[in-house]
């Protein structure tokens, strides 16, 4: 009789969802963040421009390839030209890879020739968990109204190939584009694809 | 003399390097091509296998790669006229880096390929395979890198000559892969912003005891937020949570269902595969 009634429940615990659930078209999280220099930064801030968020690790092989092609390095340049504000996130804890002291990034900053506006120090993961910032790189639009209007990968090419980035569709770059041009956004979410964010 | 002793040298050393010793960067992931038969017959097909042996403590990915990290792919050369199926994937483990998931393989894997011949009528001439893998391999780091695999294989013109060779490796490698056949019916239903699956397994008389559910897509499913597995009398109800960062919800989920105990009597075969509706 009481096999009829048997029910058991069973939660396989792999970890507690610890991440926030930024919507597209919704408020941008806000967050206060010191940069490399030690000058604090907060999105509240850059009200009224566009922002680009850049979830970073000098080492994941992902990131080399977009700066040792420079092609991260041209976007930056192409966009904060444009009054856009373009912002490095470094997620990884310390003694994580990725993970470095002011000295050595500002070195790393200057030899890769990086044209962001601040790279800002997330050591402890708060603002990365905040926007679910999954891997490196992890791009996230946000417009002059403090509204995030893409989330997601930086192109849809997947690998860690230099010479895949010429016949990639830039997502950043097109999400900028249509903003800019009033149109709406075509790809607003997309997979976020490279090394995992190194909490 | 010393120069015969060099060459001696040179030709043990040649010898012994594994094949997958021909890659590039810091060492892995070695592969190896393994062929169902030595031997191929005109107009017929045959099961190859490329085995990977991942250096301890690191990993590589699945075909859903999870949060973060890439899938293996493979580039081949093969004979004129042969055809090569896509790679049948074992199925995956699941790796928390960070608090991050991911879904791949550690120690070591295989991968399945039906390969097709051609109406070849050259009895005398041997066939050369080759594979040029491109995997990531991820401890707390990530090294992407790329290794080589070849085998060659011989013509015959009698089918029933041909002798199966590692049965046992070809047997152990198919069940790793979650099969599409068994009697265990799959349905799928949105609730919220979760997925209930309701798994009926006419076809075992002992219990499961977990279950656990691998989307082949990605971008659909949060990773890193629980599964709640209900087990009742007649069946199994598997609660799983969308990613909020996600696009539209497909009409249908390809989804694979690992549980240790296996869906078939014998517990041979530890996932299925199945293509579900989900009832909106």
């Amino acid at each position: 009789m009481l096999k009829y009634f048997f029910s058991l429940f069973v939660t396989i615990l792999f970890v507690t969802n610890i991440y926030a659930q930024v919507q597209i078209d919704a408020e941008a999280p806000k967050f206060t963040l010191a940069d490399s220099h030690g000058k604090e930064h907060s999105l509240v801030d850059f009200n009224g421009k566009y922002v680009v968020l850049e979830w970073i690790n000098f080492d994941c092989p992902f990131v080399k390839k977009h700066y040792n092609s420079k092609n991260m390095q041209k976007l930056q340049k192409e966009f904060t030209d444009k009054d856009v504000v373009w912002l490095l996130i470094c997620s990884s804890a310390e003694g994580k890879q990725g993970h470095f002291n002011n000295d050595e990034i500002n070195k790393r900053l200057g030899e890769a020739g990086a044209n962001a506006t601040a790279y800002l120090i997330d050591e402890d993961g708060t603002v990365g968990k905040k926007y679910g910032a999954k891997t490196t790189p992890h791009m996230f639009v946000i417009n002059p109204d403090g509204n995030l209007i893409y989330a997601g990968a930086i192109d849809d090419k997947p690998s860690t190939k230099v010479e895949d980035i010429d016949s990639a569709v830039n997502y950043v770059s097109d999400a900028l584009n249509s903003a800019f041009e009033g149109k709406e956004i075509e790809v607003k979410t997309s997979v976020a694809y490279g090394c995992s964010v190194k909490y | 003399m010393i120069s015969n002793l060099l060459l001696i040298f040179f030709f043990v050393l040649i010898h012994i390097l594994p094949v997958s010793a021909q890659q590039s960067g810091e060492v892995l992931v070695w592969a190896e091509l393994i062929s169902e038969s030595k031997e191929i017959a005109p107009n017929d097909s045959f099961y190859i296998a490329v085995k990977l042996e991942i250096k301890d403590e690191w990993h590589t990915y699945w075909e859903n790669p999870g949060d973060g990290g890439l899938k293996t792919t493979f580039a081949w050369t093969l004979p004129a006229g042969f055809s090569i199926s896509e790679p049948m994937n074992s199925y995956p483990k699941r790796f928390k880096v960070d608090d991050m998931i991911n879904f791949g393989y550690d120690v070591e894997t295989s991968y399945l390929f039906l390969v097709k011949t051609s109406n070849f009528n050259d009895f005398e001439k041997s066939f050369y395979i080759k594979t040029e893998l491109t995997w990531l391999a991820c401890k707390e780091e990530c090294i992407p890198g790329t290794s080589l695999a070849e085998i060659t294989l011989f013509p015959t013109n009698d089918p029933a000559e041909i002798i199966k060779e590692n049965p046992e490796y070809f047997k152990m490698v198919e069940r790793t892969i979650p099969t599409t056949g068994l009697k265990t019916e799959v349905t799928a239903e949105l609730n919220n912003e979760q997925i209930i699956f309701i798994i009926k397994d006419p076809g075992k008389s002992k219990k499961q005891t977990q279950i656990e559910f691998f989307p082949v897509e990605q971008g659909i499913f949060s990773y890193s937020t629980e599964q709640k597995l209900e087990i009742n009398e007649n069946n199994y109800s598997l609660t799983v949570s969308l990613d909020p960062m996600r696009g539209e919800i497909p009409d249908k989920i390809n989804a694979v269902f690992y549980s240790p105990e296996g869906w078939d009597e014998n517990g041979d075969y530890k996932a299925i595969h199945r293509k579900i509706k989900i009832k909106k």
